[in-house]
């Protein structure tokens, strides 16, 4: 397995934001994340199968139901309990957006950026398979893996729609909606070492327009006591940070706290390149690879301004 | 497009899911079903209103899941038919040991001298069990006396 490429000026980047910690963040980036996988609680809650699978699995404290694979044996994502749905590999730190959503049964969520559905189908066991789901995204393609997703999870709550998220409007508002942006994906380079062959700091910008104009949407589709959850899984502050400050200033939203103990997380950055950001953006949850040992995550929960 | 399945199709497809494979009418009520070509789905109606509000807009690709993947031959989906209990299915099944169940998954035909638990009344789709879980559909051949695997959605590799 190569190692993942840094190009110079994202490590230059990360070195003036970092500073002496950039070196423990750059030889995180060198390592794989662990593995883990999370129950599927529509099909079953008995853990009983696991001690068969020839592998041995540490539980996640601070997630429910999700469990380290401490040794991975080939095929394990083919074996007959992952096709028909009992689990879900699902990398920890993208579960954690769902959890912070906390949709209840009796919800209407909006997944405004759903491919390929590992969110949604969290979203769905979450909810019991009750109330209802949109789950939209832009890519034909990729909503296909997510109806194959929603199918063998048993997904029975969510309708699918392919819409431009920019300007997606269904007629009616929500109590709930995430928004999974698509970014510059720096956090996945353990996982997919040529990843950053074409980061610049122009994809960071250009990223940085479309999540501000879809969380703008968002926002006019979300409800005056409902709440939304931004995230992505990039670590540039121009992608997070600056973004939520967005939401404060120009779209009347403010930062709730994110109450998951034990989650080793950070908090939202106060000031990046000579830029101060309002303080309500601390509020957001960053997961940075060298601390917690998982991918590199931004996630931030908002609701609207009373 | 998606729409909201007429109640006279969704009667006869109720009626078959019971009379086929002995499922209770009522787990369907607390569904919506829509169709899509030949495809018939099913959604949680919790949000029943909703719903048909986002079908008559036309923006649906799809919806809840597929039951029936050719409603006009009730040719069942099999992910779909993961949605059930294995309680729930009282006739037309074969249960399944863990050999069969890779067998199922690598598209082989399965011999039914070889399926010790068994109930099967007549030739046409069955449902298949593994464990506590409705794995999903075969067609029982009589004259050959096998299992052919209802596959086309769910063809993968397992181990
Ligand atoms: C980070 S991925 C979402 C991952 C997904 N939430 C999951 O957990 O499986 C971002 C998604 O945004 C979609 N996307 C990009 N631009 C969009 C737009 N303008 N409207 C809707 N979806 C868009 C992409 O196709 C991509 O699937």
């Amino acid at each position: 397995m190569p190692k993942p490429y840094l190009p110079k000026e994202f490590k230059e980047k990360y070195e003036r934001l970092l500073g002496d910690e950039s070196s423990a963040f750059f030889e995180s980036c060198m390592t794989k994340p662990a593995k883990s996988l999370i129950i599927n609680r529509l099909k079953t809650d008995d853990y009983g199968f696991l001690k068969e699978l020839e592998t041995s699995f540490e539980k996640v404290r601070y997630i429910d139901n999700t469990f380290f694979i401490k040794s991975e044996v080939s095929g394990f994502g083919n074996l007959i309990e992952q096709n028909i749905g009992l689990f879900q590999m699902q990398e920890v730190s993208s579960i954690l957006p769902a959890i912070v959503l906390d949709p209840k049964p009796s919800d209407i969520v909006l997944d405004l950026t759903a491919a390929p559905g590992n969110k949604t189908a969290v979203l769905a066991q979450l909810m019991g398979n009750r109330g209802l789901i949109i789950a939209n995204d832009i890519d034909k393609s990729r909503l296909n893996t997510l109806i194959f997703t929603l199918k063998k999870q048993g997904v029975t709550n969510t309708v699918v729609t392919c819409q431009n998220g920019i300007n997606f409007n269904p007629g009616f508002l929500f109590n709930r909606i995430l928004l999974d942006a698509p970014c510059s994906c720096e956090g996945m380079v353990r996982k997919k070492p040529d990843l950053l062959r074409d980061w610049s700091e122009a994809l960071v910008k250009s990223k940085a327009i479309v999540q501000k104009r879809l969380l703008s949407n968002a926002v006019s589709l979300l409800k005056d006591d409902g709440v939304l959850v931004y995230s992505t899984c990039t670590l540039s502050p121009e992608e997070d940070e600056e973004v939520i400050d967005y939401a404060v200033t120009e779209l009347h939203c403010r930062t709730e706290e994110i109450r998951l103990p034990g989650v080793p997380s950070s908090n939202g950055l106060l000031e990046y390149n000579h830029k101060r950001y309002c303080p309500d953006v601390s509020r957001a949850m960053r997961l940075w690879p060298h601390k917690s040992g998982t991918e590199g995550f931004f996630i931030c929960k908002l609701k609207k301004e009373a | 497009m998606v729409r909201v399945l007429d109640f006279k199709t969704r009667e006869k497809l109720v009626n078959h899911a019971h009379s086929r494979y002995g499922i209770d009418k009522s787990f369907f009520e607390n569904y919506l079903f829509a169709i899509s070509g030949a495809s018939v789905s099913m959604i949680c109606s919790d949000k029943k209103d909703k719903v048909i509000q986002l079908l008559r807009s036309g923006l649906v690709r799809s919806i809840g899941i597929e039951l029936f993947s050719d409603y006009r031959d009730y040719t069942p989906s099999s992910l779909g038919f993961g949605v059930f209990k294995p309680c729930q299915i009282k006739t037309n099944f074969a249960i399944l040991d863990r050999g069969l169940a890779q067998a199922y998954f690598n598209d082989k035909e399965i011999q039914v001298k070889e399926v010790k638990d068994k109930k099967l009344l007549s030739a046409g789709y069955v449902a298949c069990i593994y464990c506590n879980y409705v794995i999903g559909t075969a067609r029982y051949d009589k004259e050959r006396e096998v299992l052919v695997p209802n596959l086309t959605y769910v063809n993968k590799k397992i181990k």
